[in-house]
């Protein structure tokens, strides 16, 4: 069984937003307004972060999802299991079972399970452009980055239509797809022969708070000579 | 042709008609009423082929259909700019399509100009009154003026251009932000006739004079990948970017050294970096050997006056800065040196000449010749900036684009107030609408034909080509057909006897044109590029198509032709036939500002006055992800806005910290910014590193009169300086708000 993971060249990333475009557009994060952005009410799935890295410039731009941690403080503290770790390693949110308590918003170290203030609302024809695969997320609930589970889910049964096992290339996230800097590579961690694997074991790679003992499948690749 | 305008569309205008709505509310009664355009089976997911016009880079696009519905936007794998990547300006044109305030059909202003009243018309009727303005503005030896969209490049750009003028109009743009606007200074010095094209992926060390390369830099989705490319290619050291810039830019921020320089002074360490390499020797002597030109007279005449020493004392950057930065420059194994579209003339030379003296043309890793730029047409329209002098009668504008690439904010009231009457011909709610006369709503990008070509930056000569990926969802018409409406009845000779013109047309006869040619093929990935790229460099060709016809529908399939033989040596090839090198000979150093002023508080403040404010530098950037071209009411890009540093939704500006702190201003204060002719507030950001007295303001489109998201952005940066004078350091007031 595949143990999903990602990784992030931060040597390669510029910071140029496209991931973030490409997870609001593909998982039907709704539109924010200057007020609620004001607020810091703004839904984003995956965002921006200064990074310091000494050496540098100025602050990376390090961009910041869900790390999809192979112990995840969320899920210990869920009261209704609404979030769990799936047994190929996707952090998932079973948005009907979450009640909005927000233990796991308060539990994350990353801050990246975000609460939904307000209902989502696209106006007008905008409405028509969200995608059918996504569900959407009612008031009052958490919600947050899910690797696009999605797309597995329609890879699995495009294979299984053609009878042949998952290819490597079936499933990438959306983010990962579009990354003009090509920095996000995606993948099974434990295929010793896969991109993802061989990057997870550079001399560049971290992973954030790494004392905490989250153990995160997201793997950044340091900035930098 | 626009299509005939239904009975529900007549029921919802009628409802509007009688005195006059605002264009927002005409939008949302509109589209509150309507169903999508195109259903095809329910619910199947399809993937249609478009081309993106968020800038004139025109990668290739797929849009994911579901039940005829775009709901997505992916770069297309076939396309060799993006090679399935896409920016987040172009996945976000998504939002144009559905936009709940664009235009939904022809409109005719009522009452006061610019106040925003409007009735709805029918296409045949408002098709009357315009052909009737330009008749009069004819016979009255004074002839209709068109804007021309920024983003055209191609067949279709010639033809708008064509039928304009064949009506007696003046045909106006602003030159696009691509590697075409370097070629004046480029053939000066090389003696060649085409645009520069830099080999970014396989250079070892880029100095950079003011390059968005992560950016907007001249192809933004090429540009990022192979800056990802330079970073981290496959078997290659890490490539290091040297970044000279007046803001900590995105391409600052990724920069292994970056030196805050203004505009104003780049050229001049650009020659005092030249004068390093020339007195220590480190130039690549193989090409300057036989090539040299007047490199003789360029160092007897020019390099004395750009000693370390006297650049240091004009800019400010210490000599031991200068001397480095010639010699890294000089020992890296693949070294270019790259400058910013926009930039000024005399930096454009010292760009060259760096390269021409570091040996970069002609070599992996430098510059080389963009194929088939040599024999492109190009468009013969006038400045934009001398439309303000014409006054004329009667303006068409395409869209906004050539308005807001112009480096200080038009004041458009004052620019169209000559004018009898405007007419716009933009898909939505912009600048444009806000002070025309009559509104003649074109399709939006994923509703129209293509056919064009891209910004020069990969090694092979490309068209973006496709069909529409959906039908119009409102009542709307081609940018080109609706020109050759007016020409017609305008009674146009060419116009009268010919097929009616319309961007489809155009598209299928440069489909018929490239098929003639005998080379190339539609666009492919990339072993299969590679392949056609061998065989033609055998000698051979191998059709796509059996027919004209089979060859059309691949081309439309894959969304573009692209012919990826590629020859080397165009540079050595003209040095050869011209005689060598051509170098540009400044021989003082320029009246340059000082290299820093001093922060004065206002007039009126005594010793601690700060508080009122201080006089500092401006300096104006566009954002990358604003849109110069498309749509200003895309909700997702606001939120983009700043991002990591700012806060999303509104303008910024860049201050030092220590500047701030004399001003007690805090990161996140609401500040204020005067000019002589403009005040605005902004957000500020604390940027270590940045030139003390300088302020650095995003410039974001700020539409008052437009979509619901748009007409939240209050105060454009480039409204500070004005139009008559934006050359030069502005000086501003800052004070906290």
């Amino acid at each position: 069984m595949p143990r999903w993971g990602l990784v992030i060249d931060l040597d390669r990333c510029t910071g140029c937003q496209a991931c973030v475009v490409a997870c609001k557009h593909e998982n039907n994060v709704p539109f924010s307004t200057p007020a609620e952005a004001t607020h810091g009410r703004l839904l984003t799935w995956i965002h921006l972060v200064p990074a310091e890295t000494p050496g540098r410039v100025g602050p990376s731009a390090l961009p910041l999802m869900c790390q999809h941690c192979d112990r995840p403080p969320c899920t210990d503290v869920c009261p209704t299991s609404a979030t769990y770790l799936s047994p190929e390693g996707i952090v998932a949110q079973v948005y009907p079972r979450c009640i909005g308590c927000r233990y796991c918003t308060n539990a994350c170290p990353y801050s990246v399970k975000v609460f939904n203030w307000s209902s989502p609302e696209w106006p007008g024809a905008m409405a028509e452009m969200r995608n059918p695969d996504v569900s959407l997320r009612p008031k009052g609930i958490v919600e947050k980055c899910t690797f696009c589970h999605h797309r597995l889910m329609l890879a699995r049964e495009r294979a299984r239509d053609e009878g042949r096992d998952l290819a490597p290339d079936d499933y990438v996230p959306a983010c990962v797809q579009t990354c003009p800097a090509e920095a996000m590579t995606f993948g099974d961690l434990d295929d010793p022969h896969g991109a993802v694997a061989a990057l997870a074991n550079n001399p560049r790679a971290f992973r954030l708070m790494e004392e905490l003992g989250t153990k995160p499948k997201v793997i950044y690749l340091r900035e930098g000579e | 042709m626009p299509e005939p305008v239904t009975r529900r569309e007549f029921l919802s205008y009628s409802g509007a008609a009688l005195t006059g709505v605002t264009l927002g509310q005409l939008g949302r009664q509109w589209l509150a009423s309507t169903t999508p355009a195109v259903v095809h089976a329910s619910g199947s997911e399809v993937w249609a082929t478009s081309v993106c016009r968020e800038c004139p880079a025109s990668c290739g696009l797929r849009a994911r259909m579901i039940g005829g519905v775009p709901v997505k936007l992916e770069g297309s794998p076939l396309c060799p700019i993006g090679r399935g990547r896409l920016c987040a300006k172009g996945q976000a044109s998504l939002e144009s399509y559905f936009d709940p305030d664009r235009l939904i059909g022809p409109a005719r202003r009522v009452g006061e100009r610019g106040a925003g009243r409007w009735e709805p018309i029918p296409w045949p009727k408002a098709l009357d009154l315009v052909t009737a303005q330009i008749r009069e503005s004819v016979s009255a030896g004074r002839p209709g003026l068109v804007a021309l969209a920024v983003d055209e490049d191609g067949p279709p750009a010639d033809a708008w251009s064509d039928a304009w003028r064949a009506i007696g109009a003046r045909t106006f743009r602003t030159p696009i932000d691509t590697a075409t606007r370097l070629r004046p200074r480029f053939e000066a010095l090389t003696g060649v006739n085409g645009d520069p094209m830099f080999d970014l992926e396989r250079a070892s060390h880029v100095l950079s004079f003011g390059a968005p390369i992560v950016e907007t830099w001249l192809s933004p989705v090429w540009a990022q990948r192979a800056f990802g490319r330079f970073r981290r290619g496959p078997s290659r050291q890490r490539g290091r970017l040297v970044q000279i810039d007046a803001r900590r830019s995105a391409t600052a921020r990724k920069a292994d050294e970056w030196l805050s320089v203004l505009p104003e002074h780049q050229a001049l360490l650009a020659y005092g970096i030249a004068s390093v390499l020339l007195r220590e020797d480190r130039v690549q002597r193989g090409l300057l050997d036989e090539f040299g030109g007047n490199l003789r007279e360029f160092q007897r005449d020019v390099i004395p006056h750009y000693t370390p020493d006297q650049v240091a004392a004009a800019t400010g950057i210490p000599v031991v800065t200068i001397l480095r930065l010639g010699r890294d420059l000089a020992d890296s194994p693949r070294p270019v040196v790259v400058v910013a579209a926009d930039a000024n003339n005399s930096l454009i030379d010292a760009v060259f000449t760096l390269n021409a003296l570091i040996g970069a043309f002609d070599r992996p890793g430098g510059v080389f010749v963009a194929p088939a730029s040599i024999d492109r047409r190009g468009v013969e329209d006038e400045p934009l900036e001398a439309l303000g002098d014409l006054k004329p009668r009667v303006v068409a504008l395409a869209d906004p684009s050539p308005f807001r690439t112009l480096s200080a904010s038009p004041d458009l009231g004052r620019l169209l107030e000559g004018a009898r009457f405007v007419v716009s011909l933009s898909p939505y709610l912009d600048e444009t609408a806000a002070f025309a006369d009559l509104l003649l709503p074109t399709h939006t990008p994923l509703e129209s034909w293509h056919c064009a070509v891209p910004a020069p930056a990969v090694a092979a000569e490309t068209r973006s080509i496709a069909m529409p990926a959906v039908k119009p969802r409102l009542d709307t018409a081609d940018r080109l057909s609706l020109v050759a409406s007016i020409a017609r009845r305008i009674g146009a000779p060419e116009q009268a006897t010919d097929e009616p013109i319309s961007t489809e047309r155009i598209a299928r006869g440069e489909i018929d044109r490239l098929w003639r040619l005998r080379r190339g093929g539609p666009y492919s990935v990339v072993y299969e590029t590679e392949w056609l790229e061998q065989l033609e460099r055998g000698g051979w060709w191998a059709p796509a198509a059996e027919s004209r016809e089979d060859f059309t529908n691949r081309i439309l399939q894959a969304g573009g032709w692209i012919d990826p033989y590629f020859q080397a040596g165009q540079i050595e090839q003209s040095l050869r036939e011209r005689r060598g090198l051509r170098f540009a000979l400044p021989v003082a150093i320029p009246a340059v500002p000082p290299a820093k002023i001093e922060i004065k508080p206002v007039d009126g403040a005594g010793r601690d006055g700060f508080g009122k404010g201080a006089t500092l530098r401006l300096v104006t950037f566009t954002p990358a992800v604003v849109s110069l071209a498309g749509n200003p009411n895309q909700p997702v890009i606001y939120e983009l806005l700043g991002q990591p540093d700012a806060a999303p939704w509104q303008p910024w500006a860049e201050l030092h910290p220590e500047t701030a702190a004399r001003l007690g201003i805090e990161s996140g204060h609401r500040i204020r910014i005067t000019s002589r002719v403009a005040t605005i507030e902004a957000m500020a950001v604390l940027v270590e590193g940045m030139l003390s007295d300088v302020v650095a303001v995003a410039s974001v489109p700020s539409v008052p009169g437009a979509g619901r998201w748009a007409r939240v952005i209050e105060g454009d940066a480039r409204s500070l300086v004005a139009l008559a004078d934006p050359a030069g350091p502005c000086l501003v007031v800052v004070a906290r708000a």
